[in-house]
């Protein structure tokens, strides 16, 4: 079974999202910001992380860029799920080493096609 | 797969009013006029979650007036304008608006808000006002595409308007598609679309988390059944322990082993249990700031609150019952103890005062200690004041026993009735809700340099620690919490004054003697047999209650009166001993204020 990593500072959020990833089936683990979950990602492999932007503590960029510099996280994919949709938003995404970004409110049916094309 | 999130709709009312008490609490620290970049960061994250988080419910009205607060949160994060009193105004009106519609929404009502079209244009119009101006001093950078990204994005195989893939190695090559609700340009309304050709998944094991699950919402009511089937746990384990002790001699050692550890195990259970409804002080706390804001903003007096032990616990029920009381004490502070800015200044003192609200444990009670630095008591006024109601009152007295005077009934100091503090409501009824809470209230007071409340609370409504003693064939329980010492006069210490009120010399110090017979008037018990006395102290005020027996020093499940028998003087409730006995618990508070009056009337 696949595990993924939400990481979103909305309990709504992040309850949705692990909502719709357990009803196909994935086993999903939460934290609530970027500094949880580095603190998860590192004590847990997971093979996806899907974690807003902008949070408390540390922020999704900052995530990502972390998760990158670790071994196991070379290439995980790790996905911006976000309200901002923006080019600078995207570019700094792309820089910063994530795999692609998803908008906010998302749809159930998107996240999974979503998902499941890049943990295929 | 249709999938249905209304579910979640609880979930996000929650946060969403955290999120506008978090607000609240952080607007106020903003008309202090200095830029604070992560204190305007989170703030707009509280409006950005509430601005998500409707949006994906389909509540529009919210969704739009959060998102004019988010982009003046915006502004002012970027530095491109200062917050100021009028914006604290601002935002704390709209926070009041905002709770309403949650209100509203909660309640099923999603008509149109009108005066959520108010808020979000007052937001608006205030954000256009004052940012025209600021925006040609730092103009916002034009959001237009650089060639670089153009290329990046032009390369990327699978983009739409919902989501993207960086790398293009990874997926299939035809573009992933937006399910057709999805594609609906509007930025908000997305999951009724959805939830509409969708029946309700109806699926719940989906929530079964793995180990990472750290809480659940659990509701009050089965909480408040568990901790009362315990109580009645550690009455029946009380119960079976002194039964078997009757019969059970030290050959039978397994059960008096198993008894042991049903004790120990039954103990753990219940501190577990009530440890379960124990919340922290930040509940209470939270609420202050926006008190004090109102308060002082319209006394126009300048007041900062802080706030100390957030962290401390206490029972959930007693923290919504202590929500009042400091309301009242700490309005009082503000509108009777600090004192004008100009009267401050003449003093030496800072402009702005201080009110400080302070929890700690102390032993097995919460102390909560609300101080000022404003004129503090006038011991003088008091007296007068006293007089004028024809109150008992001396010159002789300690300035401990003058300022205790606030907390009669009838007794108010304000020059003139305030809609503030002078409601009829008064420091009495303050009194009156610690005590029926099962605790006590204290002041102390320094001329010029101000005032503190002291609010004694036990940890808990549910269990005491109490000392059972007797008189007559009646076990009454003493909380623990109020017993100073036990002692046993000698019969030359005790002396009677005036034919009525007995002393009795402890140490040096003489104490009104209480006989327990006469407040729980049992006439026949026999005066020679009661020679034992429990110092008790309340408020600073100390007695000695004389008692026949001392039977020993007990948990006790706490058993409420019936509401017609609350009005029984010198009870505060009633628990049900080891063999089963009812014995009532004494209101030692008022025990002790109404004798240690009579004691000085006679005196």
């Amino acid at each position: 079974m696949k595990t993924i990593l939400a990481v979103d500072d909305s309990a709504t959020m992040r309850e949705m999202v692990a909502f719709v990833l357990e009803s196909a089936g994935y086993r999903v683990i939460e934290a609530e910001d970027g500094a949880q979950g580095l603190d998860r990602a590192t004590h847990t492999p997971v093979d996806l992380v899907i974690t807003d932007q902008n949070m408390p503590n540390m922020d999704g960029l900052t995530l990502v860029r972390s998760l990158r510099e670790l071994r196991d996280y070379k290439s995980t994919p790790i996905l911006l799920l976000t309200t901002e949709s923006s080019d600078s938003m995207k570019q700094q995404g792309r820089a910063a080493g994530a795999t692609g970004w998803l908008v906010k409110p998302f749809d159930p049916a998107t996240l999974l096609e979503v998902v499941g094309k890049v943990l295929r | 797969m249709a999938i249905d999130l209304n579910r979640f709709i609880a979930t996000f009312f929650d946060e969403a009013q955290e999120h506008l008490e978090s607000i609240e609490e952080k607007a106020m620290s903003l008309a202090s006029g200095r830029h604070d970049p992560e204190l305007l960061n989170s703030i707009f994250r509280a409006a950005h979650s509430i601005k998500g988080g409707s949006g994906t419910f389909g509540f529009t009205q919210l969704a739009e007036a959060t998102h004019e607060m988010e982009t003046l949160f915006d502004q002012l994060r970027k530095g491109q304008r200062l917050a100021d009193a009028s914006t604290v105004r601002l935002l704390l009106d709209a926070c009041d608006v905002f709770k309403g519609h949650l209100a509203r929404l909660k309640g099923g009502d999603r008509s149109t808000d009108p005066a959520m079209d108010g808020v979000r244009e007052r937001v608006a119009r205030y954000r256009e006002s004052a940012g025209a101006a600021a925006a040609a001093i730092a103009p916002v950078p034009a959001a237009a595409s650089a060639p670089a990204h153009e290329s990046f994005f032009a390369a990327g195989p699978a983009e739409d308007a919902e989501f993207g893939v960086f790398d293009a190695g990874l997926l299939s090559p035809e573009p992933v598609r937006a399910p057709a609700a999805a594609a609906i340009a509007e930025k908000f309304g997305f999951f009724e679309a959805v939830g509409a050709d969708a029946p309700p998944s109806g699926r719940d094991n989906g929530r079964a988390r793995g180990v990472e699950q750290s809480s659940i919402r659990v509701s009050t009511e089965k909480i408040d059944r568990i901790v009362n089937l315990v109580g009645e746990l550690v009455i029946a384990q009380a119960m079976m322990q002194q039964a078997a002790g009757r019969f059970a001699t030290q050959q039978d050692e397994h059960l008096n082993h198993s008894l042991s550890a049903l004790d120990r195990h039954t103990r753990d259970l219940q501190q577990a249990v009530m440890s379960i409804r124990m919340m922290p002080m930040e509940f209470v706390f939270s609420r202050f700031p926006r008190l004090v804001y109102d308060v002082s903003t319209r006394l126009e007096k300048k007041v900062e609150l802080r706030t100390h032990g957030h962290e401390t616990e206490l029972d959930k029920e007693m923290i919504e019952l202590l929500i009042d009381p400091l309301t009242h004490v700490v309005r009082n502070a503000i509108d009777h103890g600090i004192e004008p800015p100009a009267e401050r200044r003449a003093a030496g003192k800072p402009e702005s005062g201080t009110v400080s609200m302070r929890a700690t444990h102390r032993g097995g009670s919460v102390i909560i200690e609300v101080s000022d630095d404003g004129r503090g008591l006038d011991r003088y006024r008091l007296l007068a004041k006293a007089r004028d109601l024809a109150m008992p009152c001396d010159d002789a007295w300690s300035d401990a026993e003058v300022f205790a005077l606030i907390f009669e009934a009838g007794f108010s100091t304000a020059k003139e009735v305030t809609d503030l503090s002078g409601r009829g409501v008064g420091m009495d009824v303050v009194r009156r809700n610690i005590a029926s809470l099962g605790g006590s209230v204290s002041i102390t007071s320094t001329p010029g340099q101000g005032t503190t409340i002291t609010i004694q609370l036990p940890l808990t409504l549910a269990v005491l620690d109490g000392m059972v003693v007797s008189v007559g064939d009646e076990q009454y329980i003493v909380p623990l919490e109020f017993v100073a010492e036990a002692i046993k006069p000698d019969a030359n210490d005790v002396k009677t004054v005036a034919n009525q009120a007995s002393l009795v010399q402890v140490r040096g110090e003489h104490l009104p003697l209480i006989r327990l017979s006469d407040v729980v008037a049992l006439p026949d018990a026999d005066p020679a047999r009661a020679e034992l006395c429990l110092v008790v102290e309340v408020d600073n005020r100390r007695a000695a209650l004389l008692i026949e027996g001392l039977l020993g020093q007990q948990q006790l499940v706490v058993k409420s009166l019936d509401t017609h028998l609350h009005a029984v003087p010198g009870t505060a409730g009633a628990t049900i001993l080891g063999d089963g006995r009812v014995a009532l618990i004494l209101d030692v508070n008022s025990i002790v204020r109404t004798n240690v009056a009579r004691a000085r009337m006679a005196a």
